[in-house]
């Protein structure tokens, strides 16, 4: 019965089903984005998952929690359980490692992914976990959209969605992360409030994630040959290439050097 | 207890175009690899593999043996030595079997490569050391861990690039 179960999706090559059933995939942060994404990925026919959430289902998170239920904020379950029930509904026999921790706290099963989808709050948390995926080798997509309000403006709702590959050119290269923006962020921690979220701007980027994830494993489009830096914008449900990469310089990243690839080591001076 | 490897498509690239050079008169290449290490969960061993050095043309040596595909000088294994003592780095020997597919280390291969292996032990005892086998497209890897006497084949190795590969796996057996 379950045969031609990949057959709509044929076109991604003769080997696709086996890289894409071979890839241990990491997902950080199970909310609006990660759900998405867990969901995607057990469609497709992903096996092989790490997950990372220390939060429990709220009732304010279902405008947006792809399988969450009414019963799930009343149970307070956690969002790593309502990740593996969408899984396993999908994927009986998938192998999963669920974490209900922030990925610092436990992150040797991190450094065995091949590839790390981040869908995490804040820049400083999206530059420790690009940073260990520099050091591990580990390709890293990040997602984000927040909404931001100007004055009597409407509300204006932009994201991205970054290819962080190690080798080239990363988050900061991008201009995505940088020092000033990072000591803002910290300026602001605890009086930020809570940050705006909805379901159908969190589909479209991790829909668009998911997509180079399979063409990262699958080469179907032959198009995925450098970084990606797409820049979303809600207000006109638009998904364009950011200027930043026409100025970028493949293979070029002074960060994250191949020198500090590995465990850390400690030299005598 | 698992061995996955990773480099760079960069890296794999230039391994496999400098192995495939014809030599002046030996029928394959050597090259040897240099490599990190880092830990990941379920007692998993990750080498990353990130530089490559050939032997030089003229540390080849003449072999009249035709089960032998290359053999150099012992200078060429004493500046690996002495690279991994220097930097800590592990090191593994690469060469190539000319045809497509899953390669196989051969009877001599996997009778040189433990003598080899102790050897860069005694130099760099904290690393991981060994053997890298290429094929055209594909590629295998017996892996001496420290402290270890005995190899073990990496279940996986990534290429890191586009697209992402996967290799390995295949148990350290001769043909």
């Amino acid at each position: 019965m379950l045969d031609d179960r990949y057959s709509r999706q044929s076109f991604l090559g003769e080997h696709a089903e086996r890289w894409i059933g071979t890839c241990v995939v990491g997902i950080v942060g199970l909310g609006g984005g990660g759900s998405h994404i867990v969901q995607q990925l057990a469609h497709i026919g992903f096996l092989h998952y790490i997950l990372y959430d220390a939060d429990i289902v709220k009732n304010h998170n279902l405008n947006r929690l792809i399988g969450a239920t009414r019963a799930d904020a009343v149970e307070q379950l956690a969002k790593i359980e309502v990740a593996r029930r969408l899984i396993l509904g999908l994927q009986p026999n998938a192998s999963i490692e669920a974490y209900q921790v922030k990925w610092q706290e436990h992150p040797e099963p991190l450094r065995g992914c091949d590839l790390i989808f981040g869908c995490v709050d804040g820049l400083a948390e999206r530059r420790e976990l690009e940073a260990c995926a520099r050091r591990y080798l580990i390709p890293y997509i990040d997602i984000g959209v927040d909404v931001h309000r100007v004055g009597m403006e409407p509300p204006q709702m932009a994201g991205q969605v970054i290819l962080s590959m190690p080798g080239e050119p990363c988050l900061t290269c991008m201009g995505f992360l940088s020092e000033t923006d990072l000591a803002k962020e910290t300026a602001l921690y605890g009086a930020a409030g809570p940050r705006p979220q909805v379901v159908w701007a969190n589909g479209v980027l991790a829909s668009t994630a998911v997509g180079l994830a399979v063409d990262l494993l699958t080469d179907w489009s032959k198009a995925l040959r450098r970084s990606v830096y797409l820049s979303y914008y809600g207000n006109l449900a638009t998904v364009k290439p950011h200027l930043r990469l026409e100025y970028l310089e493949s293979g070029a990243c002074s960060h994250y050097p191949l020198d500090q690839v590995g465990e850390p080591r400690f030299f005598e001076l | 207890m698992s061995v996955r490897i990773r480099l760079l498509k960069s890296l794999y690239e230039r391994i496999l175009a400098d192995l495939q050079r014809p030599h002046p008169f030996a029928s394959e290449r050597i090259g040897f690899l240099f490599a990190r290490m880092g830990t990941a969960a379920n007692d998993t061993h990750l080498i990353f593999l990130l530089d490559y050095i050939p032997v030089p043309d003229d540390q080849y040596l003449p072999t009249t043996d035709f089960k032998i595909g290359a053999e150099i000088s012992s200078e060429a294994i004493r500046d690996t030595m002495q690279r991994a003592m220097n930097t800590g780095e592990g090191a593994f020997h690469a060469h190539l079997h000319e045809h497509l597919g899953r390669p196989r280390f051969s009877r001599v291969d996997m009778k040189d490569l433990p003598l080899l292996a102790r050897s860069f032990q005694r130099a760099s005892p904290a690393s991981a050391h060994g053997g890298f086998l290429f094929s055209k497209d594909d590629c295998m890897a017996a892996v001496w861990l420290p402290g270890h006497s005995d190899p073990v084949t990496a279940e996986k190795i990534t290429v890191i690039g586009y697209p992402l590969q996967f290799h390995g796996g295949e148990r350290y057996v001769g043909r």
